[in-house]
């Protein structure tokens, strides 16, 4: 009678087991099939790379053997999208932890110029110049490189059936060390012989200008507490109590005291102001606030903006972009010479739009370009220029600006605003030269909603 | 006695079997305060029918208003990489991200950078598949409008828990906060 219930429990218990192996065995296959997918997106993303890194050395000597000016324009479009390609799959690949600075420093070089030189060499009459054809000569013996060691690679990933999550799970080892792997080795191999390589001479065309912040902006250093007693001079009323005290120093591309002041009445998040070590100017500032209902509309915050500019001695702004959201509007100015609009010595200024408090001030352009330059004058008239726009564009004002191009380098130009349907944009016209240098999308992106955690 | 160990048994194995089931059934995805979803409301039943008290809502949130795809990626990242940093800690840390968008060394857009497999932690763990906190919205807009306390950092890591050595050799341009930021 009580015998049975000797064979019950190790039936049950026997089930249960069967039940948690056929459970594990799901999730192990679903965990080997998520990982298949991973896999095979890397191997795709790999292939493709070195693919692409193999058409682009083709296309630049076929670049430089090139004698007509179709053929060229023909393969540097084609370089220039091939390394577009490229950066995408360098970037999908788990090679973060792998410094390949030089690789992609090649990778971006060689974007930059073959858009550049597509650009003057559509726009122009001649071809490709002496000069020229020596810059995509260096790149074309840096593409080589690439293309031979990444080929390496890709024949070991195939005959020793290489991992790619492998790289993802192991890249760095618990010393901190990359781990000893295949994959990565190669790209290491191939990142030193790109460090191998002396610095790409590009020509002055394509070499970056720097800001000399120090000729701008002298040489005489301040102490923190200078630097506490403007911050809290520029920010507060004078019979301020508000203490400050050194949040932490920058030593970046400008040397600053980020300047901490307890949270105004009713908040609970300090205020920031950031003055540079370099002569005491305010780069940014914020007093993070919740906003309440808003009530004035950006005319009225443009206002204010305005003159909190002018009561800090920015005079003569004019406003070239607002960003409306939070409640608050955030407001671009650039200041003029003469009348010609200095766009690289941009400021910005947040208003709450509650209030029309001010709550943040965004100066880091303006310190580092603003300075009295020796413009000249446009060559082509304002009448030339309007027969010159395009018929699609309904314009809706023209005025002369000094802008600057993808090296930082600067060129006076006409800026031409209009639509076509719902679409905004801005135009940059060479003013000595009349060649468009560049064409700027402003529609304003589409709003959504969404949640946040409270 | 014996039929008292019977009973025991029994009992642990229909417990066993129990979990066996409920652990299959949640792990699709980790949950937090603050998500919604089928998953969620099958877990809050679970728990009512073991006799588990849950607050009322387990989900709470509010709403906000962005422009741009842009700044809602990165307010989804400051909040994963940033919680419990001060509001200047995470416009940092979403100033390295800008940083990185306009460095020809990175991806040229914010997704780019910010999906780049191993770049983030808190996309390799999954924080960022929580809704942003209300300061990381109003970061990330900071960020992307040219607010940088950092002067120009492309890394940051935290000195407690920072794992790769190689990062370590990146010249220190700032501290703040946990995080120590470098070029």
């Amino acid at each position: 009678m009580r015998k049975w219930v000797y064979w019950v429990l190790p039936g049950i218990l026997t089930v249960a087991l069967l039940a948690t192996g056929y459970w594990g065995y799901t999730e192990y296959y679903a965990r080997q099939n998520l990982q298949n997918r991973a896999e095979s997106q890397y191997q795709k993303s790999f292939h493709e790379l070195s693919w692409h890194i193999d058409t682009i050395a083709g296309q630049l000597a076929q670049t430089l053997i090139s004698s007509s000016k179709e053929q060229a324009i023909l393969g540097l479009a084609t370089i220039w999208r091939q390394v577009f390609a490229a950066q995408e799959d360098l970037g999908a690949l788990p090679l973060a932890f792998v410094p390949l600075s030089k690789t992609e420093k090649f990778l971006s070089d060689t974007g930059d110029v073959s858009y550049a030189l597509l650009n003057r060499t559509a726009q122009g009459q001649t071809g490709l110049t002496e000069k020229d054809l020596k810059t995509i000569e260096q790149l074309y013996q840096r593409a080589k490189v690439l293309r031979e060691d990444l080929a390496k690679v890709a024949s070991q990933v195939l005959d020793q059936e290489l991992s790619w999550t492998q790289v993802e799970v192991s890249a760095v080892q618990a010393n901190g060390e990359l781990a000893d792997n295949t994959i990565i080795d190669g790209f290491q191999l191939m990142e030193k012989k790109m460090e191998e390589y002396p610095e790409l001479n590009l020509g002055d065309d394509f070499t970056p200008v720097k800001p000399d912040v120090k000729k701008i902006r002298g040489n005489r250093d301040i102490n923190a507490t200078e630097a506490q007693k403007i911050a809290q001079k520029w920010w507060f009323p004078p019979d301020d109590k508000h203490q400050a005290r050194i949040s932490y120093e920058g030593v970046g591309d400008i040397p600053t005291f980020g300047i901490e002041f307890p949270p105004v009445e009713n908040e609970n998040v300090p205020v920031y102001v950031d003055v540079s070590k370099l002569d005491g100017t305010i780069i940014w500032a914020m007093k993070p606030k919740t906003v309440g209902n808003v009530t004035l509309d950006l005319s009225a915050g443009e206002r204010n903006a305005k003159s909190f500019l002018q009561s800090h001695g920015l005079n003569d702004m004019v406003l070239v972009e607002v960003d409306q959201g939070d409640g608050t509007g955030i407001y671009t100015f650039v200041p003029r010479q003469g009348d010609i609009l200095l766009y690289p010595d941009q400021v910005k200024v947040q208003v709450a739009l509650d209030n029309g408090e001010i709550i943040g001030y965004e100066g880091t352009p303006y310190y580092m370009y603003h300075k009295k330059r020796d413009l000249g004058s446009p060559r082509i008239s304002e009448a030339q220029l309007r027969k010159q726009v395009s018929s699609f564009l309904n314009v809706e004002l023209i005025r002369p600006a000094l802008i600057a191009n993808t090296w930082g380098k600067e060129i006076l130009a006409w800026e031409v605003r209009g639509s076509i349907d719902t679409e905004k944009f801005v135009i940059f016209y060479n003013a000595l030269t009349g060649s468009e240098e560049s064409i700027v999308r402003i529609t304003p992106p589409p709003k959504f909603d969404f949640n946040i955690e409270g | 006695m014996k039929k008292l160990f019977g009973i025991a048994v029994i009992s642990l194995t229909v417990i066993f079997l129990f979990t066996a089931y409920f652990v299959s059934v949640t792990q699709v995805r980790p949950l937090y305060i603050g998500v919604s979803g089928s998953d969620v409301r099958q877990v809050q039943s679970k728990l009512k029918a073991l006799g588990f008290s849950i607050p009322a809502a387990v989900k709470s949130s509010r709403g906000g208003t962005v422009s741009s795809n842009d700044v809602y990626v990165l307010s989804k990242i400051i909040s994963g990489e940033a919680r419990g940093e001060s509001f200047v800690g995470q416009v940092a840390v979403g100033a390295v991200i800008v940083n990185r968008v306009k460095n020809p060394n990175f991806p040229n857009t914010v997704y780019g950078v910010v999906f780049e497999p191993g770049a983030f932690d808190a996309v390799s763990d999954g924080q960022y598949y929580r809704p942003p906190t209300e300061s990381a919205v109003k970061a990330a807009r900071a960020a992307i409008n040219g607010w940088d306390p950092t002067g120009g950092a492309l890394y940051y890591w935290n000195p407690a828990t920072a794992t790769s050595r190689w990062i370590w050799s990146r010249p220190i341009i700032a501290r703040i906060g946990r995080h120590v930021f470098a070029r």
